[in-house]
C-alpha cells in the first residue's frame, strides 16, 4: 500500500519557463535566481516506537540583483508569477537601499557534468517503508532489553540556477538517512547509515551495529584524562574532516589568515590526503555551486602537504583567479565551503585497527565539537555512545565519555594507520564526507 | 587589536568570575537544556540527548549553591523567550527550576506534565507552520544577588574574569562542560591585571552551580536574549532568552588547551 504519492517536484522545463520569465522581467543589471525545491518526510522514534511522523513539501525561490554597484536579495516559498515578479521588486528595493560595496560577480555558461544522485525507490518511499525499517530497530532491541531512539528521514530535492549571463543549472537529488542511539539501563550504542538510494539501507546490519555496541557499552567505568593512542570510527572521522572543511579549507579562512592551511607544508602525516570532489558517485553528488559555477575537484592535502583550497566567486575574483565551484547562497558571509569530502583509505582492515595498539581508547563518535584556536585547528568535544579502552590490541572495557581538546592536524600528523574500507556520512545539513577509520597515535582528553 | 598582544590565559584551577552574558550562556546549557522534559524522557535521545535531570531527582538533587535560584519566566519584559499563550494554547507562565540551589522543576508540556502528575507550564513552541511543537526554553534566569562585579573582584585573591562567548561545548547529558571567552582578565589580590587572550573554562555542571558562591544584584542583571536555540529533528531553532548578572564561582578548572 502506498499511503503517500512519490515525491513533487517540478518538472524541469516548467522550472526553466518560470526562472527565464523571472530574469527577462528583471531592470537589475544582473539577476540571478536560484531555486530549491524539495519533498521530504521523517519518522522519528524513541523508547522503542514511533512518536513523530512528519512530511514537508516546499520551495524557496532566491533572487539575487545588482544594480549601481548595490546588491540586494529577497526570498519567497511560492512558484508563481506574481510572486516571481514580487520577489523582484523586493530584491531590487533591497538593492537600493544598500551601500554601494564590492559586488560578487556572476559567473558566466559553463557546462557542468551530469551527477546521478537520484533513487527513485527514495522518492518514493512511504511512511510504512519507513516504520517498518524502525520497526526491525525497536523490535530487536526490546528483545535484547534495551530502547532504541532514532529518525528515518527520506527526501527528493532540486536545486536550479540561473543567471541574466546566461547560467542554468538543474539538479536533482535524494537522500536517505537513518540514525539509531539504543539504550540500557548504564549506556548507550550509536549506528547511523545514509545513501542516496534507501535500498542500499540494511535495517539489519543496522540494528545489529547498534545493538552490539550497546549491550557493549554498559556500566563504562571512569579512566583517567591524559594522551592516549586512539582508534576514531568513521562517525568520529568525518565530523573531524568537516571541522576542518568549516575552519581551514576555504579560501575565505586562508584570505583572512585564520586557517590553519599553510600551502605547500606538510601539515600531517604523509599517509594523510584530503580532496573535494561534487562529481563522485560514490559521495553525495552535485554538479554545481550555489553561484551556478559547475564543481572541480580539488585536492586539499596530498600526501600530507597543504595543497589547495576551495573558491568561490567572490574569494577568486580576488585572487584573479576561477571559482572552484564551492559558493555558498547570497547573501554570504562564510565564504566557500567544501561539502563533498573524500579521504583517501589505507591498507587496514577496521577490525585490526586496535591489534597493535597497548594500551589506547576507541571513539565511536564525537559530539558537540567546537572551536577553540581555529589556526592552531584545536577543537574540543566529547565521545559519545561507544568509548572505549583498548589493552593489549583488544577492546576490553567500556570507559565514561571524555572530553577531548586536540588540535585536528597535530592528531593527524600521528596517523598510523588507517582503515582499508569508507563508510559515506551524509551532512546535517549540507553535502557528506566519504571517510576511513583511522589509528592516530595520540589523541588529548582533557576530562 | 588588544588581544593580539595579550598574553595567554593559564591554565589551573582559579576562581571564576563570568559576566553576565556568559552567565546567561552558562544557564542556557547547563539548566535550560536538561530541565526540558520532552528530552528527560528521551525524545531527543538520538539527537540533542538526554538529561542528568531526571524524575528522582527532583526536589532531591542538589544543582547549586544558596546562591542559585533560577527561574522560567514567559513574562518577562523584553525577553526573547516572552510570549502570550505557548503552542498547545496554555498562558504563558513563571515557574521555578531550581531554587536556592535545590532543583525543583521542569520545562514541561501538557503530554509529559501529566506523566509526573502536573499541569503543563506552557513552554511547547514550534519554529513555524512546517513544525511540531517542541519544549522550549522561556526565558530562563539566575535571579539577582546581592553584591557586585566590584565587590566579587575586589574579594578574588587569585582569579579570572571572563567576560561574551566564543566557544560551548557540553555532552549529551548536560553534565561535562567547556566553555571559552572572547575576553579575559586576570584577577590578583583583589584587581583586575592583564588582559588573557584564548580563555576557556570547564567544569561539570553541579560542582560547577554549587561552587556559585556570588550574584551580582539587580542593578547588573539583564536579559540576554539567544536566538538560534537548536532542537529537535527537523531541526528548528527557537528564540530564547536569559536574564542574568555576574557571577563569581571558586575552583573552576581554566585555560584548557590541550
Amino acid at each position: 500500500m502506498k499511503s503517500m504519492e512519490a515525491a513533487r517536484l517540478t518538472e524541469g522545463a516548467e522550472l526553466k519557463r518560470f526562472m527565464d520569465g523571472l530574469l527577462q522581467r528583471s531592470t537589475a543589471e544582473q539577476t540571478e535566481v536560484m531555486v530549491t525545491e524539495w519533498d521530504s518526510a521523517l519518522t522519528r522514534f524513541a523508547n522503542n516506537g514511533i512518536h513523530q511522523n512528519v512530511a514537508e513539501r516546499n520551495a524557496q525561490v532566491r533572487v539575487r540583483v545588482v544594480k549601481d554597484g548595490r546588491t540586494g536579495v529577497a526570498s519567497v516559498n511560492q512558484m508563481d508569477e506574481r510572486a516571481a515578479n514580487d520577489v523582484l521588486r523586493r530584491a531590487i528595493e533591497i538593492a537600493a537601499l544598500q551601500p554601494k560595496a564590492e559586488v560578487v560577480p556572476m559567473p558566466g555558461p559553463a557546462p557542468s557534468r551530469e551527477a546521478d544522485a537520484w533513487s527513485s525507490a527514495t522518492a518514493d518511499a512511504t511512511p510504512e517503508e519507513r516504520a517498518e525499517f524502525v520497526a526491525t530497530i525497536c523490535n530487536r532491541a526490546e528483545k535484547a532489553g534495551l530502547k532504541a531512539f532514532g529518525a528515518f528521514s527520506t527526501s527528493a530535492g532540486q536545486l536550479a540556477i540561473g543567471n541574466s549571463l546566461g547560467v542554468f543549472h538543474q539538479h536533482r537529488g535524494t537522500q536517505a538517512t537513518v540514525n539509531s542511539v539504543v539504550m540500557g539501563d548504564a549506556g548507550s550504542g550509536y549506528a547511523d547509515r545514509g545513501a542516496i538510494d534507501v535500498a542500499q539501507l540494511n535495517k539489519d546490519e543496522l540494528a545489529e551495529e547498534v545493538i552490539e555496541k550497546a549491550k557493549r557499552n554498559q556500566n563504562a567505568q571512569p579512566i583517567e584524562p591524559g594522551v592516549y593512542e586512539v582508534v576514531l570510527e568513521e562517525y568520529a572521522v568525518a565530523e573531524m574532516l568537516e571541522f576542518m572543511s568549516y575552519i581551514g579549507f576555504s579560501a575565505l579562512a586562508a584570505q583572512e589568515e585564520r586557517s590553519f592551511m599553510r600551502h605547500g607544508e606538510r601539515i600531517t602525516g604523509d599517509a594523510v590526503s584530503i580532496w573535494d570532489d561534487g562529481l563522485d558517485p560514490s559521495g553525495l553528488p552535485a554538479p554545481f555551486d550555489f553561484e551556478g559555477v559547475p564543481k572541480q575537484r580539488v585536492d586539499l592535502i596530498k600526501n600530507g602537504v597543504a595543497s589547495g583550497l576551495v573558491y568561490d566567486m567572490q574569494t577568486a575574483t580576488r585572487e584573479g583567479r576561477a571559482s572552484t565551484g564551492h559558493g555558498l547562497p547570497a547573501p554570504n558571509t562564510d565564504g566557500p565551503f567544501a561539502v563533498n569530502l573524500f579521504m583517501q583509505p589505507g591498507a587496514t582492515p577496521k577490525a585490526e585497527l586496535a591489534s597493535e595498539i597497548k594500551r589506547g581508547i576507541w571513539v565511536t563518535r564525537f559530539w558537540y565539537v567546537r572551536i577553540v584556536q581555529p589556526k592552531a585547528s584545536i577543537i574540543t568535544g566529547m565521545t559519545r555512545e561507544g568509548t572505549f579502552l583498548i589493552e593489549d590490541g583488544r577492546i576490553t572495557r567500556p570507559v565514561k565519555d571524555l572530553r577531548f581538546t586536540q588540535s585536528m592536524l597535530e592528531a593527524l600528523e600521528g596517523t598510523l594507520a588507517i582503515s582499508r574500507g569508507t563508510k559515506l556520512q551524509i551532512g546535517e545539513f549540507i553535502g557528506a564526507s566519504r571517510v576511513p577509520a583511522l589509528r592516530l597515535k595520540a589523541f588529548t582528553f582533557t576530562s | 587589536m588588544a588581544l593580539l598582544t595579550a598574553v595567554q590565559c593559564p591554565s589551573g584551577i582559579k576562581t571564576l568570575i563570568l559576566d553576565a552574558s556568559q552567565v546567561g550562556l552558562q544557564i542556557h546549557e547547563s539548566c535550560g537544556h536538561p530541565t526540558e522534559l520532552d528530552r528527560v524522557f528521551g525524545m531527543e535521545a538520538a539527537y540533542a540527548g538526554t538529561s542528568f535531570m531526571t524524575p528522582e531527582k527532583l526536589n532531591h538533587l542538589r544543582y547549586g549553591s544558596p546562591k542559585v535560584t533560577i527561574t522560567a519566566d514567559a513574562l518577562t519584559p523584553t525577553g526573547l523567550g516572552t510570549f502570550g499563550w505557548d503552542d498547545e494554547g496554555i498562558p504563558a507562565q513563571r515557574s521555578h527550576l531550581v531554587k536556592e540551589g535545590l532543583f525543583v522543576g521542569y520545562l514541561t508540556s501538557r503530554e509529559t506534565a501529566s506523566v509526573l502528575g502536573q499541569q503543563s507550564n506552557g513552554t511547547m513552541r514550534a519554529d513555524g507552520w512546517n513544525r511540531i511543537p517542541l519544549i522550549r526554553m522561556t526565558n530562563v534566569s539566575l535571579e539577582p544577588g546581592d553584591t557586585s562585579l566590584e565587590q566579587m573582584i575586589a574579594d578574588t585573591k587569585d582569579g579570572v574574569y571572563m567576560e561574551t562567548n566564543r566557544s560551548w561545548s557540553i555532552d549529551d547529558r548536560r553534565l561535562n562542560f567547556q566553555f571559552g571567552t572572547q575576553l579575559a582578565y586576570e584577577i590578583v589580590a583583589g584587581k583586575r591585571g592583564r588582559m588573557l587572550k584564548n580563555a576557556t573554562y570547564a567544569g561539570i555542571t553541579p560542582e560547577f552551580w554549587n561552587s556559585c558562591d556570588a550574584v551580582a544584584g539587580r542593578s547588573e542583571w539583564k536579559v540576554w536574549g539567544l536566538a538560534n536555540c537548536g532542537k529537535g529533528q527537523p531541526p528548528q531553532v527557537a528564540h530564547v532568552a536569559h536574564g542574568a548578572a555576574p557571577a563569581r564561582f571558586q575552583n573552576v578548572k581554566v585555560g584548557i588547551l590541550k
